[in-house]
């Protein structure tokens, strides 16, 4: 099944190729929506009755935007895509709104004198986009108006992820205007992702844990934040999978396997922080008893000895228990050897 | 199939690109009459950090998992960003040991060309299991310590490197992405020697090197096609060790005779792996999206194989404003298979050669579908109702003792929103999941979730979040090979979540946080009996209990120094528990790998700023563990401290 699975994505390849050659390279330029959700648009629209006047003119009188200025412009957002063009590739207006209602009857003079009578003079913010009351999927619209046609596939699944449905938008983690790095910082993510997720937080300080809190692992390591079609945005098709990204020694496959509960490491295993060591769900031995027979091996009560020897671990035993190659001593596939 | 006709009708829609195309140009042919744009001149910035770090702990105590107790010594730390448009570049380096570093580099050249370099590593010290005491009376099960506690270790490394090559005006691009992982360092091995037997165990435990590494490489491309945005990849993984096998000697049994044979060997993996992506504009009422992807995984040693493929689709429909339908179908396919024999051999007489049969392993075919409806029923209460199916198809099961091959899980979630107002929130979910014929005896037939958050601002300076929610599953019917006799288990979870941000006296931020969570399970477990059915322990209980305090303080930064604390407190304990005689007397099992610790992490940091972009900045990080155990059990876990501590001059310019 998947070796038909490689073989149909080698033929719509083909068909892509196709299409791009049948499409003609013009149409590489446009990527447009299927029936634009109008009323969303309109919000975007801003003032009909303002006009663009550009960043120069919105910023020129006033300085307490001048860092925003600058790290905007050494953003990419600010960077110039081609001297060519004659435009900045986002500026103030691309999401504020035509911004000449804003600043109408504000000079340098008006605030020069404003300025000498200890008054902060305002921009008339009403004029603008409210980007704050908008509804959310108005909000996500305003980035992705341009982050769909910019070939970013990280937002390959957002539409129908968990963030989407749970309301979450570009601007509760993206703020473009912190500086001019507009990627977030790993860093930065666990911090952002601990306002909403906050057992998560408590998770890794447990005993066992990722290094989360001491910023050597990171929340996006396994997931994505901006959602996959996988549960808990983990960043690939199956646990496992996600585990192995990093744990790849435990990828296998082996001769010998747990049969198909290695696919699922969270069957053994708590993902972000555990009481029990190695991020175990339950300590061994009783982890191992939900499934398998405790070991006895005489016909009464088990001595102190014998307890020792099977009740302790299961694993100081059977220590191979991710999947080996080589049978037990027994011809056996008990993880022993 | 959707696929495909997707495709076709993206190049059919594309073809009506061309009148577009003449309009932007007479767009642009208006715009280059306005003045030609000039790159800024933004000046780069450069810092250099030159200090020293001092870290240390008990070695053999928990408490410094992840600090590098040689790690004293030099540190330094740099970053620079510049801007001599069109190229862009930032480079940020942390460096507090040789096992414990951060890189950051990044490099652009307008939109063409994109470069990024990830860099971590990460010292992590590893617990230590005793064996126990070897009672020299009964020759089995005896106990062999060849190693000692403290100093097991592995560094761990990645790097993520990702180049896009991107073609100048147009909307497609490749890519390339390299993704390294390493581990190098020292484990304990604990391994089971003498005959594999009862009346011969020899338990051992030994420390041996661990050198692995293992790396990706995945190359792609992408781009829009009019309504449509494709991206295609291929990629390699490969993982090697540089310690593939311990040998050690084992005594004779009836299947094998005395000898030298491996174990825990490492063996050599490759997989491969095509993906293919498509889908339609994030800004439409209708958003389609769907991924094909085929894996193989190859173990090069011993010749088992895994053949992977998924197909998923998904769907938005935005009615309008207050309505949102998604959907989601996904079909995962697993394939896997083995050689049917597997040999070993004994390295110092290669005559003493054996070849055992292998069972085919289990493969499985899931399929999940999802529906889910949002509704904006007013304006400040959102409700989303949520289905989704789960089908797991098995072959090879019945080898491997599992009766039902076949399991279908259905789920059913509602939850909803509340704004009362701009500066509350409440959110409430309930869920319930039935599974027919689960497999596993971890997997239960009902289970039910609810949870409640609730988030309010009383002021600008002062915001209270409190959650909690709570879990029940039940099993009828475990599935023991040897006993029908243990057929009840249930299992609960419950976690609570409180949390304030305020002002102290003096402008210090404080946030001040307090979790609990409590996972209990409560089995009938079985355990062999010499004679006749397994016996079974009706009722055993396993629970563990965790309990975090947090606080954290940040003074306001003022024009020369800021400074933050933090505290947090976690306690955590679990143990197992039964009444049944055999497993509490003469020895409580319970007693064996019950858990119980108090740990306490002390942090603080801060930076003076001289002028002139000259800071001193610190960094301390100190930490207890209390073992509150008895320690009737010898456990790895020893009462102790670990501190990690970093002093640095830095110079920005």
């Amino acid at each position: 099944m998947a070796f038909r699975h490689r073989g149909t994505i080698v033929l719509l390849c083909v068909l892509a190729v196709s299409a791009l050659l049948m499409a003609g390279c013009a149409a590489l330029k446009f990527s447009r929506p299927i029936m634009p959700v109008k009323e969303y648009e309109r919000m975007l629209v801003g003032s009909l009755d303002a006009d663009y006047i550009g960043t120069n003119n919105c910023l020129a009188a006033c300085h307490a935007h001048d860092k925003i200025r600058r790290d905007f412009t050494a953003s990419t957002m600010g960077a110039q895509m081609s001297a060519d063009s004659g435009m900045p590739m986002v500026d103030c207006e691309s999401c504020h709104g035509p911004g000449s209602g804003a600043v109408k009857g504000i000079t340098a003079e008006k605030v020069a004198e404003d300025a000498a009578r200890g008054i902060e003079t305002a921009c008339n913010y009403n004029a603008l986009i409210d980007i704050k009351n908008l509804p959310v999927p108005a909000k996500s619209l305003m980035c992705l108006r341009c982050h769909t046609a910019n070939a970013t596939f990280n937002l390959h699944n957002f539409a129908t992820g968990s963030h989407a449905m749970n309301e979450v938008t570009c601007i509760n983690c993206h703020n473009v205007h912190a500086g001019p790095d507009l990627i977030t910082s790993p860093h930065d993510v666990s911090v952002m992702c601990f306002e909403c997720h906050s057992q998560a937080k408590a998770e890794f300080s447990m005993r066992s844990r990722h290094p989360v809190n001491e910023g050597r692992v990171f929340c996006t390591n396994c997931h994505n934040p901006h959602d996959t079609f996988n549960e808990k945005l983990r960043r690939e098709e199956t646990v496992k999978e996600t585990c192995v990204r990093c744990h790849a020694e435990k990828r296998g496959p082996y001769m010998f396997e747990h049969a198909d509960l290695m696919e699922d490491c969270l069957n053994c295993h708590r993902s972000h922080g555990s009481p029990n060591r190695d991020l175990l769900v339950a300590n061994e031995t009783f982890l191992c008893m939900q499934c398998h027979e405790g070991h006895r091996t005489s016909a009464g009560a088990a001595s102190g000895e014998t307890k020792f020897a099977y009740y302790i671990r299961c694993s100081d035993c059977h220590s191979t228990i991710h999947g080996s190659d080589s049978p037990s001593p027994s011809g056996r596939g008990t993880f022993i050897q | 199939m959707l696929l495909a006709a997707a495709i076709v009708m993206a190049s059919v829609c594309a073809a009506h690109a061309d009148d577009f195309d003449a309009e932007l140009e007479a767009m642009l042919a208006e715009a280059v009459e306005s003045p030609v744009y000039e790159y800024p001149n933004i000046p780069a910035t450069y810092s250099f950090g030159l200090g020293a770090a001092l870290a240390g702990d008990d070695l053999a105590t928990g408490a410094g998992r992840y600090s590098y107790s040689e790690g004293s010594g030099l540190s330094y730390g740099f970053q620079t960003r510049g801007f001599p448009f069109p190229h862009r570049f930032y480079l940020l380096r942390d460096h507090r040991g040789p096992d414990d570093n951060y890189t950051d580099l990044r490099y652009a050249y307008g939109d063409t060309v994109f470069l990024r370099w990830l860099g971590v590593a990460v010292h992590h010290n590893l617990e230590y299991e005793p064996l126990g005491a070897d009672d020299t009376l009964t020759p089995s099960p005896s106990v062999n310590v060849l190693d000692a506690p403290g100093g097991q270790h592995v560094t761990v490394a990645l790097n993520d490197v990702y180049l896009r090559l991107k073609y100048p005006g147009y909307a497609a691009h490749v890519f390339m992405r390299y993704w390294e992982r390493s581990r190098e360092g020292m484990k304990q091995q604990r391994v089971l020697l003498g005959s594999g037997y009862f009346n011969d165990l020899r338990k051992t435990s030994q420390d041996v090197e661990v050198d692995w590494k293992s790396t990706d490489l995945t190359v792609g491309a992408n781009a829009h096609l009019g309504h449509m945005e494709v991206e295609a990849s291929h990629g390699v993984n490969d993982f090697t060790s540089g310690n593939a096998a311990t040998f050690d000697s084992y005594t004779a049994n009836s299947f094998r005779s005395a000898g030298t044979y491996s174990h825990s060997a490492m063996p050599e993996l490759e997989s491969s792996e095509d993906i293919l992506m498509a889908h339609t504009s994030y800004t439409g009422r209708l958003v389609m999206a769907a991924t094909m992807s085929a894996r193989e995984s190859d173990n090069k040693t011993s010749g088992a194989k895994v053949k992977y493929g998924t197909t998923t689709a998904s769907m938005s429909i935005i009615f309008n404003p207050s309505n949102t339908l998604y959907l989601l179908y996904s079909k995962h396919t697993m394939d896997a298979d083995n050689p049917g024999a597997a040999t070993v051999a004994d390295a110092l007489n290669p005559a003493n050669t054996y070849t055992y049969s292998v069972r085919q392993p289990v493969s499985a075919d899931t399929s999940r579908t999802t529906l889910a409806y949002q509704s904006l029923l007013t304006g400040s209460l959102t409700v989303r109702a949520k289905y989704s199916t789960l089908k797991a198809s098995r072959e090879n099961s019945q080898a491997w003792g599992i009766d039902t091959p076949d399991t279908g899980t259905r789920t059913g979630q509602f939850s909803a929103t509340l704004r009362p107002s701009m500066t509350t929130r409440v959110r409430a979910e309930f869920e319930q999941k039935r599974t027919d014929m689960p497999v596993y005896n971890n997997e239960g037939d009902v289970s039910r979730r609810g949870r409640l958050n609730v988030d309010h601002a009383f002021a600008p300076d002062l915001r209270v979040s409190a959650g909690y929610s709570t879990r029940l599953t039940e099993r009828r019917g475990l599935d023991y090979p040897g006993t029908t006799l243990a057929t009840e288990r249930t299992s609960a979870s419950d976690n609570t979540y409180l949390g304030a941000h305020f002002m102290l006296p003096g402008g210090i931020s404080a946030m001040a946080t307090f979790t609990k969570i409590f996972n209990a399970i409560k089995q009938d477990i079985a355990y062999a009996s010499l004679s006749g059915q397994p016996l079974v322990a009706p009722g055993a209980l396993y629970d563990d209990t965790s309990h975090c305090y947090a606080i954290d303080l940040s003074m306001p930064a003022s024009e020369r120094f800021t400074l933050a604390a933090g505290l947090t407190f976690t306690t955590s304990s679990a143990s197992f528990r039964t009444n049944n005689s055999d497993l509490t007397l003469p020895v409580d099992v319970s007693t064996l790998s019950e858990v119980d610790i108090r740990q306490t992490d002390y942090r603080l940091s801060g930076t003076y700023s001289f002028g002139g972009g000259l800071d001193l900045s610190a960094d301390l990080a100190f930490s207890n563990l209390d073992d509150m155990t008895a320690d009737a059990n010898p456990d790895a876990l020893q009462d102790g401290n670990s501190y990690k501590g970093y002093v640095r001059v830095t110079k920005a310019w």
